[in-house]
């Protein structure tokens, strides 16, 4: 369903952010891609995005090579793909539903359809009762919650999640990785960046060890290792 | 779907609007300032050109006629004189009624009254009093009747008495008025740019909005539609705002210009041009918002 094929990403002469790397993800499949600091993660993330495009080689998505994709598509590629972050990116002056809704508004669609996915998806992360709560009233891991239900109200077939702990405590973290897996039985692919030692041992499933912007090993059901 | 879209856009420009309290008072405020010099300066050209036509209608030539001349001839005189090209008024007074008027005028001072009593004879001529629309067709109607036919019966011109008065008023007229074109344009483009950067300003804590738009797949349209409804609603505000502010100062204007004599009444003026003025206001507020909104948003919208 995705595929990396011989992708290198340079931002300047000096500055290479993936080298020649080749990933074949297929669809259902739970992701993990690990490394240090500065090692790539983001930046190949950022390829299925279209927030950045290689320097060489090529994505494929669904069959389709992204570098095909013009500059007027790209909103519409992005609604096939859910994306979370470290710091939850979500709207302060807008509510928990409003952040959510907000994400099929884009997408044209109508209030009574919004008002059914958006209540559905806020059930299934766990947050029937916080709906008209602002991000400021609510936790860390609420707050990541409300970004996980905006990111999959669209039914992507892919949700990114891009060091979605990195701002919770050990409880709030392990409480996301499990609503990921979740999320990944219930059938959505998921590509997940971290370099937490204790998040890759616990969900335990395909891991991708990233190195100076080489993928240095590709295990089916990996430990953290470096 | 595309209606949806643009409804959703507008009234998320619309609360965001209010939502951004601080920033809306701020844009609204650079914008009111803008509409307001503007709308002074074009008071000034306006109220000037209209002072100045007043006084060149108080202003007229007057021929005066010596003995010789009887009514036949000044009634032929007359006809002439109105068939010159530009004249809008002509006028003849024999010396009764220019003596009963003037002694009308000076009834208070009984020295001057005494004088003219004593004097046997009436000390004034008759005279045909000409206006024109154009001032500076005096001079050629003077050169026409000194050289004409009625020579003989014209006593004198009281035209080169006016001459220099009219002359300035017509060189300040024309120079106040290009003054404040000029400073008309050249404002409106300050406040292009000021506004611009304000905007601009407002617009960076905006960034992590737009970002988060173009994350969850918003189309270009989609994001810059609420900003710019937000800089139509500052045009639209900082347009209701100048033109209410418009009434205090025609008021104190015209208590200051209470005693001047002049023929001009700033609070009737406003009101007839209150409406105009407030299109104008509107249309140049809109434009400036608009304008600066979509300038702003457009540099955060590359991918
Ligand atoms: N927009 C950018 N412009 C220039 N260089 C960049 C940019 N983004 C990333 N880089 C560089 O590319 C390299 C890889 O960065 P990337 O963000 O992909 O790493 P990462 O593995 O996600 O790191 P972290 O774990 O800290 O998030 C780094 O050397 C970084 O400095
Ligand atoms: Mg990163």
């Amino acid at each position: 369903m995705i595929e990396y094929r011989d992708v290198s990403k340079l931002y300047s002469e000096e500055n290479i952010a993936l080298i020649e790397v080749n990933i074949k993800i297929k669809s259902g499949e739970f992701v993990s891609i690990v490394g240090q600091s500065g090692m790539g993660k983001s930046s190949l993330l950022k390829l299925l995005t279209l927030e950045e495009r290689p320097t060489e080689g090529r994505v494929i998505f669904n069959g389709v090579d992204l570098n095909e994709i013009t500059k007027k598509e790209i909103p519409i590629h992005r609604r096939r793909i859910g994306v979370i972050f470290q710091d939850f990116k979500l709207l302060p002056q807008r509510t928990a539903f409003e952040n959510v809704s907000f994400a099929l508004e884009v997408a044209g669609e109508k209030p009574s359809k919004i008002k059914k996915s958006v209540s559905q998806i806020l059930d299934i992360v766990g947050l029937s009762d916080k709906f008209k709560a602002y991000p400021v009233q609510l936790s860390g891991g609420e707050q990541q919650r409300v970004a996980i239900a905006r990111a999959l109200v669209n039914h992507p077939e892919v949700l990114i999640a891009d060091e979605p702990t990195g701002n919770l405590d050990v409880i709030n973290g392990r409480e996301i990785i499990d609503l990921l897996l979740k999320i990944n039985e219930l059938g959505t692919t998921i590509i997940l960046a971290t370099h937490d030692k204790e998040t890759v041992n616990r969900i335990n499933k395909r891991v991708i060890v990233m190195d100076e912007g080489r993928v240095i090993r590709d295990q089916a059901k990996g430990k953290y290792m470096i | 779907m595309l209606r949806l879209s643009i409804i959703r856009a507008i009234k998320s420009g619309v609360n965001n609007f209010f939502r951004n309290g601080w920033l809306s008072i701020t844009s609204v405020s650079v914008v009111s300032l803008t509409l307001f010099v503007i709308s002074f300066l074009m008071s000034i050209v306006f109220v000037s050109n209209k002072l100045f036509t007043e006084i060149r209608n108080k202003i007229g030539v007057n021929v005066y006629l010596n003995e010789k001349a009887d009514k036949e001839i000044a009634s032929q005189m007359m006809e002439e004189i109105s068939l010159m090209g530009g004249v809008t008024e002509v006028e003849y007074t024999d010396k009764k009624e220019a003596l009963t008027s003037f002694k009308q005028k000076v009834k208070e001072n009984d020295i001057i009254i005494q004088a003219i009593d004593e004097l046997r004879e009436n000390p004034l001529e008759d005279f045909i009093s000409i206006k024109v629309k154009d001032p500076r067709k005096y001079e050629i109607i003077e050169g026409k009747l000194i050289t004409g036919e009625f020579k003989d019966y014209i006593l004198k011109v009281d035209y080169s008495e006016h001459k220099t008065e009219i002359n300035n008023l017509d060189k300040i007229l024309s120079s106040v008025t290009k003054a404040g074109l000029i400073l008309i344009v050249f404002l409106v483009f300050v406040a292009v740019m000021v506004v611009l950067n304000s905007i601009r300003l407002t617009m960076y804590t905006h960034k992590i909005e737009i970002e988060i738009m173009r994350l969850v797949g918003a189309g270009n349209w989609f994001i810059k539609l609420p900003f710019i409804t937000e800089g139509a609603l500052y045009g639209l505000a900082a347009s209701i705002l100048v033109t209410l502010s418009l009434y205090p100062l025609a008021i104190l204007l015209a208590s200051a210009l209470e005693n001047s004599g002049l023929q001009l009444n700033p609070i009737l003026l406003l009101n007839q041009t209150i409406i105009f003025a407030f299109l104008i206001h509107l249309l140049i507020g809109i434009a400036l918002g608009i304008f600066s909104s979509y300038v702003a948003i457009q540099r955060y919208l590359r991918i």
